[in-house]
C-alpha cells in the first residue's frame, strides 16, 4: 500500500468516529491515473457509482485495486473530501448550514480550470451530487460574463467561421447587451 | 494540488447541465462559444424567465424585459424547425401590465406545443397598476388559454384571476378534459371567478394534489369536487366557505385561516381521509362525513357547530372552546358483536375517548346502530372512574338508535352510562326514525 506524501486526507485517517470501528470497515482501493493509490473507506466508495458499479454489480474481491485511468491524484482526494463529508451530514438532521459552509471552502481555493477538471471527473465517476454542485459553481462564475470572456477561461474554441458566427449572433443580439445594467 | 495548463475539454452532458442552470440569457449567450455548446443549448429542456428585482416601479426595466429577452427569444425559438419537449416553462414577472398578456399567452402557446410538463407562470402586477385597478390588472386565464393542455402534469400559477372555464353545451360528445395529464396544482394570490374553482378542477381528472394560498374567491366560497384528489391544502384564503364533495381519494387535509372569515367546512364523501389539520379562528361550522378512519386535529376557537358521519375508528383532537353542538353519527355495525356480548371490552376505551374531546359542548345528537354499543358496564365505569369523558357542559343530548332497549334493565343500564359520560346531563330524548322524512326526529 504506497501512498503519496502531500496527500494525508486520501489515507484511510478520515475524522472517523473511533479506530475500532474503522478497522471494521472493509476498504477499497483504487489507482488513479498518475499511479497514486487511495484506500476508501467502504460507505464513502459506495457514492461513486462507477466503483459501486465496478465491485457490487461484477462481485468482484474487494483486493482488487481498481484503475481509474481518467482521475488525478488531486482530484481523487478532493472527491473523496466531498464524499466522506456527504455521508456524515446523512446521518445529521439540521446539516444545512454545515453544508453550504463545507461547500464555500470546497471550492474557495480552485481556480477555474480545476474547476472543470473537477466536474469532469465528477461526470465520469458518477457522483450525482457532487456533480450538481459543481455545475452550480461553474454556472455562478459564467452567469454576467461576456462570450469571450467564458470562451477563454473554459479553453473552448471558436469553431464557427465568420459568417457562422455573424448569423448566429445576429439572431440574438439583446443575448450580449447590457450585461451590467440589464436583468441576469 | 496539481494545475492543468489546458482546460479540460467538457463532454455534452456537462455542458447541458451547466446550460440548464443558466437564466436564459446568459444560456443564449453561452451558444455563442462553440458549435457543441450550440448544440446542446437547442436541447435543453427548460425555460425560466425571471424578471427578478423587487417589485418598484420600474417600468423601463420592465419593457426591457419583455420586448428584449421574451418577444425576442420566442422568435428565435419559432425559428428552430425541430420542436422538442419542454420539460418546463416559468415565467415570472414582477411589473405585469395588461398589455403584456399577448406575450404571455404566446409563450403559453409555444410550451403548449412542445408538450410541456410543468408550467409556473407568476405575473405580479405592477405596484402602481395594482393601486390603480386592483384585481382588474391582472392576467386572466381563459378556457382558450389551456386549450392544448394535455401535456401538463404540474400547474403552479400566481397572481392571476382564473375565469370560469367550463364549455357549456357539451351534451353530446364527451367531455374532453383540457387538463388530463395534470398531478399537483397550485395557487397562489389567484383570483377565481365564480364557481371558476369548482370548474377548474373539474377539467383534472389525475389530479392528486391541490394547494391554495392566499386565494380570494368572486362568490366567497370555495367549491371542489374531485374524485382522484389525494391531497388538499388552503391557506390564509379570502374565503366563507370550504366545500369539498366527492372526494373519495382524498387523504390528507390542510386549512389554515387565521386572517379571514372561513365561518364554515363541509367535507362530503371522505371516505379515505387519513389525516386532517386544521385552524381556523372564524370556523363556526364543520362538517365531515363518511370517514373510517381519520386522525384530525381541529383547532377552531370559534367553532359552535361539529357534525361528525363516520366511524369509530376516527380520532378527533378537539379545541374548540365555544361549542355549542355536536352531532355524531357513528356507523359502526355492532349488532352482530354485541348480541352475544361478554368479552373484553373492545370498543369502550375508544368510545370513551372519543366523546371526551366534547367536553366543550352543550347540547349532542349521538346516533348509533344499537343501544348496546353506548352501554359502559359497572365494572368498566368503576375502573376506569378517573378517565371518564366528562362531558360537564352537556345538558341535552338527543339519541338516535336503529335498535332501542326495550326492557327496563337495559333502559337503566344506559341510563346509567350516558349519565357517567356526562354526570350533569339534564334531558335525554330518543328520537324515532321519520319515515315520510327519512330521518331520525
Amino acid at each position: 500500500m504506497s501512498t503519496s506524501t502531500d496527500n494525508n486526507a486520501s489515507i484511510t485517517q478520515e475524522s472517523g468516529p473511533s479506530a475500532a470501528v474503522q478497522d471494521i470497515q472493509k476498504k477499497i482501493v483504487v489507482r488513479t491515473a498518475d499511479g497514486e493509490v487511495f484506500n476508501l473507506k467502504e460507505e464513502v466508495a459506495m457514492e461513486i457509482d462507477i466503483i459501486k458499479t465496478f465491485f457490487q454489480e461484477d462481485s468482484i474481491s474487494y483486493e482488487t485495486v481498481m484503475p481509474l485511468p481518467n482521475v488525478e491524484g488531486w482530484e481523487m482526494v478532493k472527491v473523496i473530501e466531498y464524499c466522506t463529508k456527504h455521508v456524515e451530514l446523512k446521518h445529521k438532521v439540521d446539516g444545512y448550514k454545515e453544508r453550504k459552509a463545507f461547500q464555500a471552502l470546497f471550492v474557495q481555493n480552485l481556480s477555474t480550470k480545476s474547476l472543470l477538471a473537477l466536474t469532469n471527473t465528477a461526470n465520469y465517476l458518477e457522483v450525482k451530487y457532487l456533480l450538481d454542485f459543481l455545475c452550480q459553481a461553474v454556472s455562478e462564475q459564467i452567469k454576467n460574463k461576456d462570450v469571450d470572456y467564458v470562451r477563454e477561461l473554459f479553453g473552448v474554441e471558436n469553431d464557427f467561421n465568420d459568417e457562422e458566427y455573424e448569423q448566429v449572433k445576429a439572431e440574438a443580439p439583446w443575448a450580449h447587451e447590457n450585461l451590467n445594467n440589464d436583468l441576469h | 494540488m496539481a494545475i492543468n495548463t489546458v482546460p479540460p475539454h467538457l463532454p455534452d452532458l456537462v455542458i447541458h447541465r451547466i446550460i440548464r442552470l443558466l437564466p436564459t440569457k446568459a444560456a443564449v449567450r453561452m451558444s455563442f462559444l462553440s458549435k457543441q455548446w450550440e448544440g446542446v443549448l437547442s436541447s435543453v429542456p427548460i425555460l425560466d424567465f425571471d424578471e427578478g428585482d423587487e417589485n418598484d416601479n420600474n417600468l423601463v426595466r420592465h419593457r426591457k424585459f419583455v420586448d428584449n429577452i421574451l418577444k425576442r427569444y420566442l422568435e428565435l425559438c419559432k425559428k428552430e424547425k425541430q420542436k422538442q419537449l419542454l420539460d418546463k416553462f416559468r415565467l415570472c414577472m414582477t411589473r405585469y401590465l395588461s398589455a403584456d398578456a399577448t406575450v404571455v399567452n404566446e409563450w403559453l402557446r409555444y410550451s403548449m406545443e412542445r408538450s410541456v410538463k410543468e408550467l409556473d407562470i407568476s405575473l405580479r402586477v405592477d405596484k402602481s397598476y395594482w393601486l390603480w385597478g386592483g384585481l382588474r390588472s391582472y392576467y386572466c386565464l381563459s378556457r382558450k388559454a389551456l386549450a392544448n393542455a394535455n401535456s401538463i402534469t404540474t400547474l403552479n400559477l400566481e397572481y392571476m384571476r382564473i375565469k370560469n372555464i367550463s364549455r357549456f353545451g357539451s351534451s353530446t360528445a364527451k367531455p374532453i378534459r383540457l387538463l388530463p395529464s395534470l398531478k399537483a396544482m397550485s395557487l397562489k394570490n389567484v383570483h377565481f371567478d365564480t364557481n371558476a374553482l369548482l370548474y377548474l378542477t373539474g377539467e383534472c381528472p389525475s389530479m392528486e394534489s391541490l394547494s391554495l394560498t392566499s386565494c380570494s374567491f368572486a362568490n366567497f366560497e370555495i367549491c371542489v369536487s374531485n374524485s382522484s384528489l389525494r391531497s388538499f391544502g388552503v391557506k390564509q384564503c379570502k374565503a366563507g366557505e370550504i366545500r369539498v364533495y366527492e372526494a373519495v381519494n382524498l387523504e390528507s387535509l390542510t386549512v389554515v385561516s387565521s386572517s379571514f372569515e372561513l365561518e364554515s367546512m363541509i367535507f362530503r364523501e371522505c371516505y379515505n381521509l387519513k389525516y386532517m389539520n386544521i385552524f381556523a379562528r372564524h370556523l363556526k361550522v364543520f362538517q365531515l362525513d363518511g370517514c373510517y378512519d381519520v386522525k384530525a386535529t381541529i383547532n377552531a376557537p370559534k367553532l359552535c357547530d361539529f357534525n361528525f358521519e363516520g366511524y369509530l375508528k376516527s380520532e378527533f383532537s378537539l379545541k374548540a372552546p365555544k361549542l355549542w353542538s355536536a352531532s355524531i353519527l357513528l356507523w359502526d355495525n355492532w349488532d352482530g358483536e354485541f348480541l352475544n356480548f361478554d368479552g373484553p371490552w373492545k370498543h369502550l376505551p375508544r368510545l370513551r375517548d372519543f366523546l371526551g374531546e366534547f367536553k366543550a359542548t352543550k347540547g349532542m345528537t349521538l346516533l348509533v346502530s344499537h343501544f348496546k354499543a353506548l352501554i359502559f358496564p359497572k365494572e368498566f365505569r368503576e375502573t376506569f372512574s378517573s378517565s371518564s369523558p366528562k362531558l360537564l357542559n352537556l345538558k341535552v343530548l338527543d339519541l338516535a338508535m336503529e335498535n332501542a332497549p326495550t326492557n327496563m334493565r337495559d333502559k337503566k343500564d344506559l341510563t346509567n352510562s350516558l349519565l357517567w359520560i356526562a354526570p350533569t346531563l339534564q334531558e335525554i330524548n330518543q328520537l324515532e326514525y321519520n319515515e315520510e322524512l327519512e330521518m331520525y326526529v
